[in-house]
């Protein structure tokens, strides 16, 4: 399958015929997941009303992480395969990571100040979200440094590698720690702490987020192989000169 | 939903800057797209004269 798609065009022959499917399936769970977040769903016992921020929250935070693993490992199959697309997938991958990680701590931030008091506190959880906005900014900036795409490839693809080892700290701060946040209650040994009615909303938004991200990331791929494919062309007519 | 909660702003305020920042995310995405294409076709056409 990595093979298949190391020609661009195949590529992006196979996205064009994804995309309109996926962009259904997103408006889809996105008009479900908010019916259920805002209207379907309960109050919480002690959170009232302040629990429904949890639905926008809890997915910009799984995928904060999800996408910063998935750029390692695009920049791992690159290192080590020469993959062509590997760094592509890489690079459009972290501003929409950036993106959502920039959600979890901004809607965190919102749902802290009437349940915790402040906005902010540098407890485990908190400060490593906050280092791996860090990591994405950093390497964003590694890509628009160099003239030549071939270094930023080189340093960026060490910056996602090494920074992955943040992926585990943001996990198993609440355990590891003594935090303000509260421990994980979905994604745990034991199955969901979290009542029927407040999951399912809750797992159809974490579908449309991851949906969207799939949508918005094949066409910022596809931005990046026209770039290439632009930049390529400009070096070709100067030589030719 | 109850529509009197005091809280409401701050779920608002969490479910306007969710909207805003994606839909800021997929104009910024979009608006590149346009712009990589109008070059595209501007060298080509360029290349073709």
């Amino acid at each position: 399958m990595i093979q298949v798609l190391a020609n661009p065009n195949r590529f992006l022959k196979i996205a064009h015929a994804i995309l309109p499917f996926a962009w259904a399936a997103t408006a889809l769970c996105f008009a479900v997941g908010l019916y259920g977040a805002i209207f379907a769903s309960p109050a919480d016992y002690q959170q009232g009303e302040t629990v429904r921020i949890m639905y926008v929250h809890v997915p910009a935070a799984w995928m904060g992480l999800f996408v910063y693993v998935l750029m390692a490992i695009a920049s791992a199959v690159a290192l080590i395969f020469r993959h062509p697309l590997a760094d592509v997938a890489a690079k459009a991958a972290a501003p929409l990571g950036a993106a959502y990680c920039f959600l979890a701590l901004a809607t965190g931030s919102i749902w802290g100040k009437p349940m915790w008091g402040t906005w902010w506190v540098w407890d485990a959880r908190l400060t490593s979200m906050f280092v791996l906005m860090l990591l994405y900014l950093g390497y964003i900036a590694i890509w628009r440094s160099f003239d030549d795409p071939h270094r930023a490839a080189s340093l960026a693809r060490v910056v996602a590698l090494v920074g992955v080892i943040n992926i585990p700290i943001v996990k198993f701060s609440v355990d590891w720690w003594n935090t303000l946040h509260q421990p994980a209650s979905v994604v745990k040994m034991s199955g969901p702490a979290i009542d029927p009615s407040m999951l399912w909303p809750l797992l159809t938004m974490a579908v449309a987020y991851t949906l969207l991200f799939l949508c918005l990331h094949l066409t910022a791929m596809e931005n990046e192989i026209m770039d290439r494919k632009l930049r390529n062309s400009r070096l070709k007519s100067i030589e030719a000169r | 939903m109850d529509w009197t909660s005091p809280h409401l702003g701050f779920v608002s305020a969490a479910y306007g800057v969710s909207l805003i920042t994606l839909a800021a995310i997929a104009f910024a995405v979009f608006l590149r797209r346009a712009s990589l294409k109008r070059h595209l076709q501007k060298f080509e056409s360029k290349q073709g004269d």
